[in-house]
């Protein structure tokens, strides 16, 4: 077991259901896009591989069982099949569970991979031994589609508490520590709080903002495209523009992206005004938003008014 | 009794009177509980509804004044397990038991409309209990106090010095503000005071999304890109038309947003210098937020920033986490 902080888990239990993201990054398949869900584009469960590499090993010792026996189920019905969670090397192997759960002919075709890392706890180089173990496994799960991976950090030590309050003896010596005026919001947010972050793994609970507004955007000109696709190109897009210490290290690229990739400062050609007319009839964009758009279309993969 | 009951709010479908001698007194904690928490009055007249059919069922026989006084101790029990509690608990219960029954009516194929939906449950009474169960929290009374510091007078005197943006409301530009603040998945300063802006900003949400989209997209625009732009008309459209933007009004808008991420980012680094000021300077362990917040090795804060803050505190004397941060810094 891993000694809790009172005092600091219900206050990070009392945010995260006040609104605070725990967990943020590429789209899930939760995520809404264009007013649905992310999962709408390609039919059946997301494939979901949980890095364990830097949680420590008590923390592991309460977060495995916790998976297998409660999480997992939740997550499945959240159109996830969890792989087991990996570590120091990126290994890829479904669950029993995931095994026993799976569609028939899941694994016959490629589908999207979303990969759950803990916040603050891997290097940037992580990344590169994700795609480099993804890109090398032969499977027609990992093939075409393999391509559409993403990465959502998400807050480790919340969810290993969450997990430890999952024992009834450990959630009772918990709530005995709290103050008595607040036990019974306890009981009440405790649930809350795992809904929460199950939903926030699965991107149901991502919020607007710029990034998102190009997505819908984006998405809408291409609404074929991928979502996963889409938001690797705003997202690079997106970092072009800022400072070097504020660039996001990529939640989601393809493999393309990652082959066509530049250093900084890219060249960006100038919207054109065929690109200018299809975006400008979907909404009014300023110059700006339409120049970014319009780079993101084409690293996409798209060019001019295609 | 200084002021007269006004039970007909609550009567129907509650008990008759003759049968329970306290009555009245019931009535009236019971309208003064609703009052604090109106979205608990459906549930109470729900439960009502359902513990009379049961209550016939069981009591098959017996006399109607049996039913009555058994619902009366009902109300009595639970008017007493409401009291007992903080208000913010209550308002949560509240919205809870009402969460629940609108998912159970949400009817099939209204997906779309859930994004509204969700954003009309956001009420200011959920966003007071909200506030009063973070605030209570020495970090996210911290974030409260930038705010109020650093974010709401530049903003206001940015406002006030271009009177055709005044009726773009404060909880709008806290909304934009939460919206264009990068997300990060722990609790950070930054964290802290997007949460506080994300609180204070539960009106924003009941705006239509696409609303929303077009004043993000006019609150991140650049200064030259508002001269004599041809979509400029069309975004301004967008908006909410209570707020009165025209076109014309486009460059101090966004002088104006200029105005408030700057002040945001004063914020941000003043609460990461208080932050680090408390975390530095604690030699025990730390409670609450402070025990999990991530600060960025700023300098700690200086002797008139910690002044301020106890100016904060004194206007905000019943804030339990103002106490507590004080007692960290001491």
């Amino acid at each position: 077991m891993v000694a809790l902080d009172v005092a600091a888990t219900w206050t990070r239990i009392l945010s995260v259901t006040a609104g605070a993201a725990a967990a943020i990054g590429a789209p899930g398949p939760a995520t809404r896009v264009r007013g649905k869900a992310v999962l709408s584009w390609i039919e059946g469960p997301w494939l979901a591989i949980i890095d364990f590499q830097g949680v420590k090993r008590c923390e592991r010792e309460v977060l495995d069982p916790w998976l297998s026996q409660h999480a997992e189920p939740l997550l499945l019905v959240r159109h996830l099949l969890l792989a087991k969670p990996v570590s120091e090397e990126v290994f890829i192997d479904l669950t029993s569970q995931a095994r026993e759960a799976m569609p028939e002919g899941w694994r016959d075709a490629p589908r999207p991979v979303l990969i759950l890392a803990p916040a603050a706890r891997t290097a940037p180089e992580r990344r590169r031994e994700y795609l480099d173990a993804l890109s090398q496994l032969r499977i027609p799960l990992l093939a075409g589609g393999s391509e559409l991976w993403g990465i959502r950090e998400f807050d480790v030590e919340l969810l290993v508490a969450l997990a430890q309050l999952a024992n009834p003896a450990e959630r009772a010596a918990f709530r005995a520590a709290l103050d008595p005026s607040q036990t019974r919001l306890f009981d009440q947010q405790l649930p809350a709080a795992e809904a929460a972050v199950l939903d926030d793994l699965v991107g149901a609970r991502d919020e607007e903002g710029a990034v998102a507004a190009d997505l819908d955007g984006l998405s809408a000109l291409h609404p074929e495209a991928h979502p996963l696709a889409v938001y690797s190109a705003v997202e690079r897009a997106h970092n072009r523009r800022r400072a070097e210490k504020e660039r996001t290290q990529f939640s989601a690229r393809t493999v393309a992206a990652r082959l066509s990739a530049r250093g900084f400062p890219e060249a960006a050609d100038p919207c054109t005004p065929a690109f200018a007319e299809r975006a400008d009839a979907l909404a009014p964009l300023l110059a700006g938003d339409l120049q970014r758009l319009f780079e993101a279309n084409q690293l996409l993969g798209f060019c001019d008014g295609d | 009794m200084t002021r007269p009951l006004r039970l007909e709010s609550i009567r129907p479908g509650f008990p008759e009177p003759s049968a329970c001698p306290d009555g009245a007194e019931i009535l009236e904690r019971w309208e003064l509980l609703l009052r604090r928490v109106p979205r608990l009055r459906p549930w109470v007249g729900e439960m009502l509804g359902q513990q009379r059919v049961l209550l016939v069922a069981r009591l098959e026989g017996q006399p109607p004044l049996v039913i009555e006084r058994t619902l009366w101790q009902e109300l009595a029990r639970w008017l007493r397990e409401f009291e007992a509690l903080p208000q913010f608990a209550v308002s949560a219960i509240a919205t809870t038991l009402q969460d629940e029954e609108r998912e159970a009516r949400v009817p099939a194929g209204a997906e779309e409309a859930r994004p509204v939906a969700d954003a009309a449950s956001h009420s200011p009474e959920r966003a007071v209990s909200e506030m009063e169960a973070l605030l209570s929290d020495a970090a996210f009374a911290l974030a409260f106090h930038c705010v109020e510091v650093r974010l709401r007078p530049r903003l206001a005197s940015a406002v006030e010095a271009a009177p055709c943006i005044s009726r773009v409301p404060e909880s709008a530009w806290f909304g934009l503000l939460h919206s264009s603040a990068p997300a990060c998945p722990l609790l950070t300063p930054d964290v802290a005071v997007a949460l506080v802006l994300r609180v204070l900003s539960a009106e924003w949400m009941t705006l239509p999304a696409e609303a929303r989209r077009a004043a993000l997209r006019l609150f991140g625009a650049h200064p030259s890109e508002v001269r004599g732009s041809a979509q400029l008309d069309r975004l301004c459209r967008s908006l909410p038309p209570a707020w009165s933007l025209l076109p014309e009004s486009a460059p101090d808008f966004v002088a104006a947003s200029t105005q408030a991420r700057l002040a945001l980012r004063d914020a941000w680094r003043l609460c990461n210098r208080i932050a680090t000021s408390v975390t530095s300077g604690k030699r025990g362990p730390l409670r609450g937020g402070f025990a999990l917040i991530e600060v960025d090795g700023a300098a700690p804060a200086g002797p008139e920033e910690l002044e301020e803050l106890s100016e904060t505190a004194r206007k905000y004397v019943g804030m339990a986490g103002f106490r507590r941060l004080l007692a960290l810094l001491q």
